[in-house]
């Protein structure tokens, strides 16, 4: 039995491609690594023990000699980890943090064989001794598929002034990658392990977490899952955390939180704010009632019973943005809503739609950071127009600015300087990562909603959503969806973008308009030869008008082609984008006076919007002009007392 | 050529001047603007069907995708402006001087008679302007260490950035205080042709009788100008630039000259109410 159980995982977790379709959606993992583990915060010291067990499943069809645990705080050991060591800043937040941090593995003990395996472990990057993120720990007897393997743990951690996350802020803690932790099994039964790199984020097995926190009392704590309190010592307050079917805990422990509760649908939610930020908390509960919706319909039900938002204090920014499962953290100072600016909105949804693209789909970031921070971009864009249309990252004083605008700008910045679809670690810095693989995927797929239709896209999602719900997809898997639902040549679109640094610029150039006149000359017609006249000079009754679209790259989008003659006539024609060009043609009563090639901008991934059109006489910029002499007179009026 | 008494010092009085300062610094501005316009225009932004209209639409595709392509060469314009800006700057401080040379008579004063009036105050007014800027930086600079130094509150947020905001506002009234202030004893020097001395002194004198009126005299005129900008702001919102019709751009064109000149009586206004402090303090009987 347990042999067809492994069997039966195995192959649900290994689903090639084609079988998309095919595949069954899953209402719950295989849990293949859970924790049950105690621990207990010295606030003064900044420093948690922790001790417990973890379980670890053999699914795959392989006996199992070593195993990788993943002790990500060492990152902020000493300066020579991975993480900190380049002289150009550590970490997407480019801090470094100003206390050490670290974690020291007392025990690790194999229930099952009775040994001590933690003498036996190497740093698992033999060429490079100097990082400790990442450890080998052999075996002492062989874990055969369909065995578990329970590891009795000690351990303890030092944590750092807030960097990357993690970390303390006063006594303010924010408690991530805090624990040994397996790295992912995969079902060819190696370990998916790696450094701890300053540009990735994290990857590992389902399982169930079963946490008990020992904290001050008085401190609000906040975590993975559903807590309840238990009894504690004096001056202490334990609470038991349990999360099933998640694959990372974070927690946070602080006295100073504010905390607003409501039930929405089936979900408790949790709103953690520093006193004085009320007005975020209405925000991020308003936008976590909305998401949960939102994103329920597209990407299937929020499955957990909790969800907990952290806000943390301005001192301990460095913590908010981040996802982790069923804990979120945003930030932003407590006047941020009256900027007029969406970023309390935006982080919210961003990393409330986290809980898809990594919770539940748990796809590599490590190795393909673009399948969860790239389509997560594009959903947080795509949730943010529904809900304020297109003022959706800044509306105020007049002016409204979309996210998908912005992020196209950042995408275009790097064109396509680097594949989307690699490695966090292989990307040349976190900016080109942040443009390419956020930034750039976001841009491609609203391309994709504009030019084959959202309600197309929503479809292609939704499978892609069906089939990734706890099965760690892989990138031939989203492709399999667009080519589903949108058709072979978006699928080949897309590829291209992702893989082959596909682009794409379309341009109109060499615009020509000309009366048609009568045939004039000498014509033989057999034995006859007649001369015709030029007719005398007179307002031309016709027109024809030409101009040529280019396709720039190798992306092959279709396009709308807009003609717009002298008398105020306007015409479209459509370049299908097969081949490097369309020669744009007509004939009419009017001279042909412009041509713009996507005037509605469907083509947000179109490298250069400025050399969309031509025109026969340039009509300048006289708005620009106007706005311009009035900050220049305001300018000189103030200027000078 | 005879002073004007105190009472009947009026920027009304002066409807061309003021007139004339605003075509001076309309030009001024044609001047920085016309280099920057021009570099759009080149963008291509011109040959889509909906013009530079693209620019103001919503969403803001089209502005950053021009800020991003052609931010560098426009921030190289600018820069390259400086010069031009440096001239406008003058050209304004010119206007300023002859606007407060000339409240003080009714006639009109000829070139002549305003350069006689103004030049032998030049060397002074450039000592007490730079004194007066050196005197502003500083207070920026103790304002900008002691925002520094202000307590973070984690459990009063609202509280930090209230006496941070408190903190430069009063910075702003001191620092435009000095600056009105500074309008006095220009008023003084222009208006008696005095040393630098006599005309602080003088200056000094009305500021210790009229404290508030001395240095926050403008405050009112600002509010004005203020409040015409804002009602500007919201026309120009109704106007709508990003839809077609000429007429927009010519309604909202109107509109912020209209709000350029008020600026330019604003000023006038306080430089009359200037005059007359000085005046007023310079008679036996003033009280």
């Amino acid at each position: 039995m347990l042999r067809l159980i492994h069997v039966l995982a195995a192959l649900a977790l290994t689903a090639s491609a084609p079988a998309l379709a095919r595949e069954p959606a899953l209402d719950r993992p295989l849990r293949v690594a859970s924790y049950t583990l105690k621990a207990t915060l010295d606030a003064a010291q900044h420093r948690v023990t922790g001790q417990g067990t973890i379980q670890l499943f053999n699914y795959t069809q392989l006996p199992l000699n070593e195993l990788y645990l993943h002790l990500y705080m060492n990152a902020f050991k000493n300066d020579r980890s991975l993480f900190l060591r380049s002289p150009f800043g550590a970490g997407r937040s480019g801090g470094r943090g100003s206390e050490w941090g670290y974690i020291d593995v007392k025990r690790l003990f194999a229930r099952e064989s009775s040994s001590e395996l933690w003498a036996l472990r190497r740093m698992a990057a033999v060429d490079d001794a100097d990082d400790e993120t990442d450890v080998r720990v052999p075996l002492a007897a062989p874990l055969a598929p369909g065995r578990t393997l329970t590891l009795e743990v000690d351990f303890e951690v030092k944590l750092p002034e807030i960097v990357e996350r993690t970390g303390y802020a006063g006594d303010f803690h924010f408690v991530a990658q805090w624990f040994p932790k397996l790295a992912r099994l995969m079902p060819d039964g190696t370990f998916d392990h790696f450094s701890f790199h300053p540009h990735a984020e994290f990857a590992a097995n389902f399982g169930t977490y079963d946490v008990t926190l020992d904290v001050p009392a008085g401190h609000v704590v906040g975590a993975t899952g559903q807590c309840a309190a238990e009894p504690a010592r004096t001056g202490r307050q334990m609470l038991r955390c349990r999360a099933d079917d998640v694959h990372d805990f974070a927690w946070t422990s602080w006295g100073g939180f504010e905390q607003q509760r409501e039930r929405v649908g089936s979900v408790e939610v949790k709103i953690l704010t520093p006193p004085g930020n009320s007005m975020n908390a209405q925000v991020e509960l308003d936008l976590v009632r909305f998401g949960l919706s939102h994103f329920g319909r597209r990407f299937g039900a929020y499955p957990y019973p909790s969800l907990t938002v952290v806000h943390p204090p301005e001192a301990a920014s460095n913590a908010g943005g981040m996802e982790y499962p069923t804990l979120i953290t945003t930030g932003g100072p407590w006047y941020t809503s009256l900027t007029g600016a969406r970023a309390i909105e935006a982080v919210t949804l961003h990393e409330l739609g986290h809980q898809w693209f990594y919770g539940l789909f748990a796809s590599s970031e490590p190795r393909f950071p673009f399948l969860d921070e790239g389509l997560n971009s594009y959903a947080e864009h795509s949730a943010l127009t529904s809900r304020y249309g297109v003022g959706s990252a800044f509306s105020g004083f007049g002016f409204k600015l979309a996210n998908e605008a912005m992020s196209r700008a950042i995408a275009a910045a790097r064109g396509a300087d680097e594949p989307i679809a690699q490695s966090a670690a292989d990307f040349f810095s976190f900016r080109s990562l942040g443009a390419l693989a956020y930034s750039r995927t976001a841009t491609l797929f609203s391309t994709l909603e504009r030019v084959y239709g959202k309600h197309e896209l929503e479809l292609a999602l939704s499978d892609y959503a069906d089939f990734a719900r706890f099965r760690h997809p892989e990138p031939q898997h989203l492709l399999e969806a667009v080519r589903g639902r949108l058709g072979e040549r978006a699928a080949r679109n897309l590829e291209r973008a992702l893989f082959e640094r596909g682009n794409v610029d379309y341009v109109v150039r060499d615009l020509q308009s000309a009366p048609v006149d009568p045939h004039a000359g000498i014509f033989d017609d057999g034995n006859a030869r007649r001369t015709l006249p030029r007719s005398a000079p007179r307002p031309p009754s016709r027109w024809v008008g030409r101009a040529i679209v280019l396709r720039h790259g190798s992306l092959e989008f279709p396009v709308q082609v807009a003609l717009e003659f002298e008398d105020g006539r306007r015409e479209h024609q459509t370049f299908s984008g097969e081949g490097t060009r369309f020669t744009v043609s007509c004939e009419g009563p009017a001279r042909l006076v412009g041509v713009t090639v996507d005037p509605e901008l469907r083509v947000l991934i179109d490298d250069d919007l400025t050399n969309n059109a031509a025109r026969a006489q340039d009509q300048g910029a006289p708005r620009s002009l106007e706005r311009l002499l009035y900050v220049a007179e305001l300018l000189l009026g103030g200027g000078l007392p | 050529m005879t002073l004007l008494e105190p009472e009947e010092i009026r920027a009304r009085r002066q409807p061309f001047a003021i007139l004339a300062i605003g075509g001076v610094r309309g030009l001024a501005g044609l001047c920085l603007a016309w280099p920057l316009a021009s570099l759009l225009v080149s963008s291509g932004v011109g040959l889509r069907s909906e013009g530079d209209r693209a620019l103001f639409e919503d969403g803001g595709y089209l502005l950053l995708e021009i800020a991003r392509l052609r931010g560098a060469d426009l921030l190289a314009t600018t820069r390259g402006l400086s010069p031009v800006l440096c001239l406008g700057f003058t050209l304004n401080a010119l206007c300023n001087a002859a606007l407060l040379v000339q409240l003080n008579f009714r006639k009109r004063l000829r070139v002549a008679e305003w350069l006689s009036r103004t030049l032998p105050r030049v060397p002074s007014l450039l000592v007490f302007g730079a004194a007066t800027t050196l005197a502003q930086l500083a207070l920026v600079l103790v304002a900008t260490l002691t925002a520094a130094a202000l307590p973070e509150s984690p459990s009063r947020p609202q509280l930090a950035t209230l006496l941070g905001g408190s903190l430069w506002l009063v910075t702003a009234l001191l620092l435009a205080a000095l600056g009105g202030f500074c309008d006095l004893v220009k008023a003084a020097l222009v208006r008696y042709q005095s040393s630098l001395g006599k005309a602080l002194a003088r200056a000094w004198s009305s500021a210790i009788r009229r404290p508030v009126r001395a240095c926050l005299g403008w405050l009112p005129y600002a509010l004005a100008f203020l409040g015409a900008a804002l009602l500007a702001a919201q026309l120009t919102l109704v106007l709508d630039v990003s839809r077609a019709g000429a007429w927009r751009v010519a309604g909202v064109l109107v509109v912020h000259q209209v709000v350029m000149l008020l600026g330019v009586a604003a000023r006038a206004a306080w430089y009359a109410r200037a005059l007359r402090l000085v005046a007023l303090e310079a008679r036996p009987e003033a009280e």
